[in-house]
């Protein structure tokens, strides 16, 4: 929307296209029977109506002859589509109305979105019971809270879901395909709603969204350029808010997990440093529930527990290389410390090469304000830290990849 | 956000205390740590920095308010309030204004959590495709045509009421979300988890779903048989991997038992304990805290349990449940996969029993849990504290991590389930009813083993096993009228009991059990005669029984089967303990090296610390009738460890060869015989139930110091064998050897 500012400028380089860019901007029209897509300039636009049954089917996107309207039709400039949500009345498609450039990674501009809106898509016959319209409302009003709330940031370009080594090692054909079909499942938020939206043949609307955070910033240092980037991906699986999500499920998944990308380009040399760091609920089965404030942690031993700790570990080596640090920071007296047993226990009983497992009470380690105690856990990860890769790109292309992450938890992650 | 609560502002000090700093901040504080070290090291690469120097001003404010962003970002999507300590991840410094910050954010993570969050959580779902139906209302007509199915049902307790429920029930192509009275939540299946379909034939409306990993399988009432029809065919659709047909009842072998196995010591194979081939096991562990040579303590059940269903079969079986208690004590169902779709409403309950506070033999269990407990956290503390050599770090105090202090002891437990919808089958188990206290270390309590007509209609089958004596008397099985079932005894022996309340049917032996015991001495085909032992309260049990019971007891013609059943109005008291002399004593042999073992071993041990198993017991003297006056046994010893263990307590049975009380080196014990007698023996062999008798031994040591691993069946794997076959020792050297090259602690 904005220009960008200045310090944010696309860098010198132009990068190899990683995908089929998706469409910027274009208008949403709803008229009483459909919503029609229009892109500027085109001579087709793109219809979606609902024949009413609300069955699978009944969704209809066809290409029609960009309509010409009388002057009563009003139309709303949107920037991305997420994907549709069925509720039980009708469908909404669920639209980027605002957005906010944030900076660029590799050269390709990254956006944030501002404001996302539902827009409800005309069913022939809306036909519902008092309890049908009672349901939809609160899903309704539930799904708008959570799209107030959240943070996706996006980019036509390319991918956000990806980490840069991740994008290094995308296909060549991914670059004759949309975003969404070359995309990580666990960041991409919107993919249940979007995939079948993309599936019909019209991914060239869809964005793929990651909720978390992406800043950059440039600074200079001894007269050279250089960008400065965090991005934090939310894992869509075993999404969830604080005391009601805990812990690993079965198939390995924990909750909060989140995967921070910290991107270090030098400009003018064309060198890019990634270094993925991971965070996520301790992978135990267990839960804290209660009324009180900070409920009791309680740690559920059964027989699936190795099994669903094994999973998660070796989920997290397969997507970051077989070196793995866990920094457990939970207080290992009080309410958690059994939570921390319950932790290293798993460890223990994991067969798993290559597992670096730390524990340091964090509060104890900074009692009284000592926060400069911290350095002293620095000395012990410090010898982990340099034997970890990160990943590299220099000026032509060369590539190194990050075999190592750390994994650090506290209560909440 | 902070504008929404300034009441909450002026509170701040309710919320701030040092567990509300718990959180979000420590991760982020440690990740913006090491990415700064990174950076550090990027920049270094290129010759940007020295190594030494800190980052310019201007570039270090962008980093820190870059991470402190994160963090806040983060924390608001997961808690609703921004994180704890940006304060120092902004600028390093983490002063007063910070700490009072952390108090606004708890606050406001507090109030976001009671206010939004079940309302997110929904949202959430929907968006990531996790349909979730709580709080909404029925869906009406269209809804099945939707993809989505949903029914109505109604609450298990309210069905007769007629109450009415909102949706309760729902199956898209992913999931099955069915809504969970009890806790008033949905709980959701991937709809591949789904094993067990059954249309009960005898309630035309009901259907049973049974999923991996859930406990019970789940049973749906619809309005009317039809809807329930349209309803299966609906899930075959989306099911196809279920197979659709209920299975006919049929008869079902229950394996119930117990181990008694104080710092997860060594066991005798548990396969010789573990009878193969049952349907269900339902098997409980008392005491297995577990310390290892480094002070780590862990509640050894799951290692039970994982070793019971390594030596049972992961393919052929499925763990139904486990339970497990702060002291320790866990217990384990587990059934044929094929049978874990039919079983349900599969409740483990202990029993307690209330312990007089000054009752010596609890406070010792409760001072050992607790001194162990203490140990770990000071031993973890100083491991912390050496490694990061801070002198200010204080020893923390441990807090609430094992919950003995409540005068309630766990006596054993009760378990029922239901097959196919059935009556509900009873079991209970009972431990040491005297004491409520493990007395010795490390045996086997009871085993009985079961068999029921799944699928009876005229009453609940209640079947007690009570392996050890206590006030009440010697009841081995109980089971009510209309109920039957054969009971197997220890001695293997299968006692088949048939009571429709009018006839009590002692049956014979048609399952030729193998024996217990590694040595028979006659075989088995001249066992043929049976005499009666029960042991019954005058009076309740069938005048006509009793007497041909005490006719027996009085024959003259020597030590004869002991099998029996009475009557007890209108319960039964089977006691199934023996077939014929040689046998008992077979059997009687079984259980004495189970049950002398600890007490052979606790009176070595202040000199040696032995461990010894009773091998190739046999009978060398046997007089008077049932029971003996005299018996004395002659087996062979072998030493398992020599490794210092822990005994809290050992105070039963009194022994009265008194020089094995003198300190013998295990030197001395080498190649030697000793007699071992003993009386008193309360903590008695299981079935037997609880005669006074002097036994008499002879052992022969075999070997003395280390064992190899081969010796114990094992052949270098730590779970070739049950672990508990292995002593402390051997384990400490597999286990830990194996884990250690993996396992580091913050060490310098």
């Amino acid at each position: 929307m904005e220009p960008a500012p200045a310090s944010l400028a696309a860098a010198p380089e132009s990068a190899r296209r990683l995908c089929m860019p998706s469409i910027g901007a274009f208008f949403l029209v709803a008229l009483a029977d459909r919503l029609v897509l229009q892109v500027p300039k085109e001579p087709t636009s793109l219809s979606i109506s609902d024949t009413g049954e609300l069955v699978n089917g009944s969704l209809r996107l066809e290409m029609i002859a960009t309509p010409v309207y009388g002057e009563t039709v009003t139309s709303r400039r949107v920037f991305g589509i997420l994907g549709i949500v069925r509720l039980s009345l009708c469908r909404h498609l669920v639209a980027v109305t605002d957005r906010e450039l944030c900076g660029t990674v590799s050269g390709k501009s990254v956006w944030k979105a501002t404001a996302v809106e539902t827009f409800p898509i005309p069913v022939a016959s809306t036909t519902g019971s008092a309890e049908q319209v009672k349901a939809h409302d609160a899903h309704l009003a539930n799904l708008k809270l959570f799209l107030r709330d959240a943070l996706f940031y996006f980019s036509y370009d390319f991918s956000l879901t990806l980490s840069q080594q991740l994008l290094e090692a995308l296909p060549q054909e991914s670059a004759t395909a949309y975003q969404w079909e070359h995309s990580e499942e666990r960041f991409f938020w919107n993919m249940s709603i979007a995939v079948p939206f993309c599936r019909a043949g019209f991914g060239r609307y869809v964005v793929a969204a990651i909720d978390g955070f992406f800043q950059s910033h440039v600074v200079s240092m001894q007269k050279s350029a250089l960008r400065l980037t965090l991005i934090s991906r939310r894992s869509r699986h075993r999404g969830g808010t604080r005391f009601l999500t805990r812990g690993v499920d079965p198939s390995g998944n924990v909750a909060n997990f989140v995967e921070t990308e910290q991107i270090l380009e030098l400009v003018d040399q064309g060198v890019l440093y990634s270094w993925v760091t991971v965070r996520g609920s301790i992978p135990v089965f267990w839960s804290q529930l209660g009324t009180e404030r900070i409920p009791r942690p309680v740690v559920h031993h059964t027989i699936f527990s190795a099994d669903a700790f094994r999973r998660h570990m070796s989920q997290l080596r397969e997507t970051y290389g077989s070196g793995l640090t866990l920094i457990n920071l939970i207080d290992q007296s009080g309410k958690e410390a059994h939570l921390g047993d319950a932790y290293e226990m798993a460890v223990r009983l994991y067969s798993g090469a290559d597992i670096r497992y730390v524990s340091v009470d964090f509060h104890e380690l900074t009692k009284g304000d000592r926060y400069d105690n911290l350095s002293q856990l620095m000395e012990v990860l410090a010898d982990d830290i340099t034997a970890e890769l990160w990943f590299s790109r220099t000026a032509v292309g060369r590539t190194s990849k990050q075999r190592a992450v750390a994994r650090v938890n506290c209560v909440d992650w | 956000m902070r504008k929404s609560f300034p009441l909450l502002l002026l509170s701040v000090s309710i919320f701030f205390s040092p567990l509300t700093r718990s959180s979000l901040d420590r991760t982020n504080v440690v990740q913006a740590m090491l990415g700064k070290f990174v950076l550090h090291h990027q920049l270094y690469l290129n010759r940007l920095m020295d190594p030494g120097t800190a980052l310019p001003a201007d570039f270090l404010a962008d980093f820190n308010s870059m991470w402190t962003d994160n963090a806040d970002a983060i924390s608001l999507r997961y808690t609703g309030a921004s994180a704890m300590k940006t304060n120092f991840t902004r600028t390093g410094v983490h002063g007063l204004r910070g700490q009072l910050q952390d108090g606004v954010t708890a606050a406001e993570r507090f109030v976001g959590q009671m206010l939004r969050d079940p309302a997110k959580q929904d949202a959430i779902n929907l968006f990531v495709g996790k349909y979730c139906s709580r709080r909404i209302g029925g869906l009406g007509p269209n809804a099945a045509a939707d993809g989505i199915v949903r029914v109505k049902a109604y609450k298990k307790s309210t069905w007769k009421a007629g109450a009415e429920y909102p949706v309760a029930f729902e199956i898209n192509k992913r999931d099955v979300l069915i809504f969970d009275w009890d806790n008033q939540k949905v709980r959701v299946f991937p709809i591949e988890s789904l094993r067990y379909l059954n249309a009960s034939v005898e309630e035309g409306a009901v259907l049973t779903l049974g999923f991996d990993g859930c406990v019970n399988a789940k049973m749906l009432r619809f309005q009317n048989p039809v809807v329930r029809q349209k309803m299966m065919a609906r899930i075959l659709q989306l099911a196809p991997h279920v197979p659709a047909a209920a299975r006919e009842g049929a008869k079902l072998s229950v394996f119930v038992g117990s181990v008694n196995m104080m710092d997860c010591g060594a066991m005798r194979d548990m396969s010789t304990w573990i009878t193969p081939g049952c349907d269900i096991y339902v098997v409980s562990c008392a005491n297995a805290i577990f310390k290892s040579p480094d002070e780590f303590v862990f509640f050894g059940a799951q290692y039970f349990f994982y070793q019971v269903l390594s030596l049972l079969g992961p393919a052929l079986y499925e763990c139904c449940d486990t339970t497990e208690s702060a002291t320790g004590d866990g217990t384990l169902i587990v059934c044929r996969k094929e049978l874990r779709g039919r079983l349900s409403a599969i409740e483990v309950q202990a029993v307690t029993r209330t312990v007089k506070p000054n009752d010596p033999s609890f406070l010792k269990r409760v001072a050992y849990a607790s001194a162990a407990h203490r140990e770990v956290a000071r031993s973890k503390s100083q491991a912390r504290v050496d490694a990061l050599g801070s002198a200010n770090m204080r020893t923390p105090r441990r807090r609430g991590t094992v919950d003995i202090q409540k005068e309630v002891a766990q006596i054993g437990f009760t378990f029922s389930f239901s097959v196919d919808d059935g009556p509900l089958l009873h079991f209970a188990h009972l431990w040491d009813g005297a004491t409520a206290v493990p007395n010795t270390h490390k045996y086997d309590r009871v085993m009985a083993m079961g068999q029921f007509l799944a699928g009876e209609k005229d009453g609940e089958t209640m079947c007690v096993t009570q392996g050890e004596t206590n006030e009440e008397g010697k009841i081995v099985a109980v089971l009510t009228a209309g109920s039957r079932g054969d009971i197997t005894d220890l001695t293997g022996k299968a006692v088949r009991v048939d009571c429709d309340g009018s006839q009590v049917d002692i049956g014979k032996s048609d399952t030729e059990a193998a024996p217990k015991s590694p040595t028979t001495s006659r075989p088995s085909s001249q066992l043929e005669e049976e005499a009666v032992v029960a042991d019954m309260e005058p009076g309740v049990g069938s005048a006509d029984t009793l007497s041909k019971i005490q006719a027996s007891l009085q024959a003259e013609e020597g030590p004869q089967l002991k099998a029996g059943v009475v009557r007890v109005n209108s319960a039964v008291a089977v006691a199934a303990a023996a077939t014929l002399p040689s046998r008992a004593v077979t059997a009687l042999a079984a259980s004495f090296s189970l049950h002398t073992l600890p007490l052979l071993r606790a009176v070595v041990e202040p000199a040696g610390s032995v461990l010894w198993e009773l091998r190739d017991v046999k009978v060398a003297e046997w007089t008077g009738k049932w029971p003996p006056t005299k018996l004395r046994l002659e087996f062979n010893a072998v030493v398992l460890n020599d490794e210092p263990f822990l005994t809290p307590l050992c105070e039963n049975g009194v022994w009265a060869n008194k020089i094995l009380l003198s300190p013998w080196t295990v030197e001395h014990l080498q190649g030697k015989t000793i007699a071992v007698s003993l009386s008193g023996f309360a903590a008695s062999t299981s079935s037997f139930g609880g005669f006074l008798s002097t036994i008499t031994g002879t052992a022969s040591i075999l070997a003395v110091g280390r064992v190899p691993l081969n010796a114990l069946g094992c052949e270098g794997g730590a779970f070739r064998v049950p672990m508990f076959a292995v002593n402390q020792e051997v384990l400490s050297n597999v286990v830990y050897g194996w884990l250690s090259g993996s396992i580091l602690q913050v060490q310098k």
